[in-house]
């Protein structure tokens, strides 16, 4: 396992692909808007030059009022193909379907992936991985909470009430589909444990235990998970170093059954998952060592 | 000064091949060398080292592409320097956040180990490039090669930044397949 050398791996690529990212660079900019929002700017100017002849045409064959006119520009309007499909509740929600729709909209072999907030999700339907997430395999309706995204292609992703406070964790709600979770895979920055698991106060936390290399684990007593846990709610995300050999691994179960995981480098001071590295201090880490 | 003729004072061992080089590709060498560092005196030194190692590599080599070329001893030249820098005190450029990014193409932990050297492995992902459109082609050259920000290549091809993201997202898993798929395991 060493990303440096798949660094060094990739510095010996074929030279046809630096000139061409090269050719890349150099050229103008290919597209100096957008290709959605141009051809959204295009199909709306086309719509409104349809409508603003029909309307000129309307008002020179028939005196009418100028009221009516506004009112055919309208229906003209509402007759145009609209691009999207879904209607967003307000135009902040808007942006995030649309940039939700990019992901799902990939050829049908990839894995869908779906971003809210920089926070990158995928479906997860596996049993075994579920268990150990602490989810059950299958989502009672009751538990589908509030719409966080509506999806272009239809679908809304959805809080689950048990772990609302916990982003790495959704529902992805499709019409005439059973709910399924979706489960944070990618963060576009550093997340903290608050942020991805809600992991606010040490109250919120039922146990730390150690899980070694060698298979073996160590739950630390009720005093000492405490600690830890306080220890673990105001620890500062940084940038993952994947490049640390991870000695132990520490799984953290919550009072709502979310159970994660962090990999402890002793010679690093760091816990770390997916999306951050976790600088800790003296204190846990002698927490940590304890056997 | 056209390639070939800069290439000619390296061969003839004048002192001019440098001016000329520097004058040609000493922004793209820069460049390259701060996107992975991110610090301007290593980078200058970074810099003057790939002038040097192509002062000593030609002659003997001919080199068909001499941008290529000297990019990739520059780009060489930087991780390694990164690395060193690492060595000393964590954090500093960009290349960390490359690292965590590539961890995603790697095995899972257990899997059996081959040594590769890195040509063995440009070559596999040369051969994964091949078969990607040329837009994810560019995007995945841009910032794993390059070290260019996703903000920057976003910006150059039009597109979001989310929609970078998540594209070098999925040339990251489907590398790893690719991977799994010729076993190698790095």
């Amino acid at each position: 396992m060493n990303t440096f050398r798949l660094l060094e791996g990739i510095g010996e690529i074929d030279d046809r692909f630096l000139l061409e990212a090269e050719d890349f660079a150099s050229s103008p900019h290919r597209h100096p808007f957008p290709r959605k929002i141009l051809l959204r700017a295009v199909s709306a100017a086309a719509c409104l030059a349809i409508t603003l002849t029909g309307g000129l045409l309307y008002l020179r064959t028939t005196q009418i009022k100028q009221d009516s006119t506004q009112d055919s520009v309208a229906e003209a309007n509402n007759a145009a193909p609209d691009l999207r499909q879904a209607v967003p509740d307000n135009s902040a929600g808007m942006e995030k379907q649309q940039e939700a729709a990019l992901y799902s909209a990939e050829t049908a072999a990839d894995m869908p992936l779906y971003e809210v907030d920089g926070l990158f999700y995928e479906q997860q339907a596996d049993p075994a991985i579920l268990k150990q997430t602490g989810l059950p395999d299958t989502i009672d309706e009751m538990e589908v909470g509030e719409p966080v995204l509506t999806l272009e292609g239809g679908g809304t992703i959805c809080l689950y009430k048990p772990m609302e406070d916990a982003a790495a964790v959704r529902v992805l709600q499709s019409e005439n589909a059973e709910p399924v979770f979706l489960l944070c895979t990618e963060t576009d920055s550093p997340r903290s444990l608050v942020e991805l698991y809600g992991l606010d106060s040490a109250e919120k936390v039922t146990s730390i235990a150690v899980r070694y290399s060698n298979g073996t684990e160590t739950e630390l007593d009720e005093k000492t998970c405490t600690l830890a846990a306080e220890a673990l709610c105001g620890i500062a995300a940084e940038q993952p170093d994947h490049n640390a050999e991870t000695d132990s691994m520490l799984v953290v179960t919550m009072r709502n059954g979310l159970t994660f995981t962090l990999t402890y480098s002793k010679a690093e001071s760091l816990l770390q998952n997916f999306s951050a590295a976790y600088p800790i201090g003296e204190n846990l880490q002698k927490l940590l060592e304890i056997k | 000064m056209d390639d070939s003729q800069i290439i000619d004072l390296y061969w003839q061992r004048s002192e001019d091949a440098i001016t000329e080089t520097d004058r040609k590709y000493g922004p793209y060498c820069r460049k390259i060398a701060m996107n992975v560092l991110r610090n301007e005196p290593d980078s200058e030194e970074c810099v003057n080292d790939a002038y040097l190692g192509v002062w000593n590599a030609i002659p003997p080599q001919k080199p068909t592409i001499f941008s290529a070329f000297i990019g990739r001893i520059t780009r060489n030249i930087a991780l390694h320097r990164w690395q060193k820098n690492r060595a000393a005190k964590r954090g500093g450029g960009d290349t960390a956040l490359l690292l965590s990014e590539l961890e995603d193409c790697l095995a899972a932990p257990g899997s059996p180990e081959d040594t590769l050297e890195s040509r063995a492995i440009g070559s596999s992902i040369s051969r994964f490039l091949d078969e990607l459109p040329r837009e994810h082609r560019i995007i995945f050259v841009r910032r794993y090669w390059y070290a260019d920000q996703i903000e920057e290549i976003a910006e150059k091809m039009g597109l979001t930044v989310s929609k970078v993201t998540s594209v070098l997202f999925r040339l990251r898993k489907k590398l790893r397949a690719h991977f799994e798929k010729e076993g190698i395991s790095i």
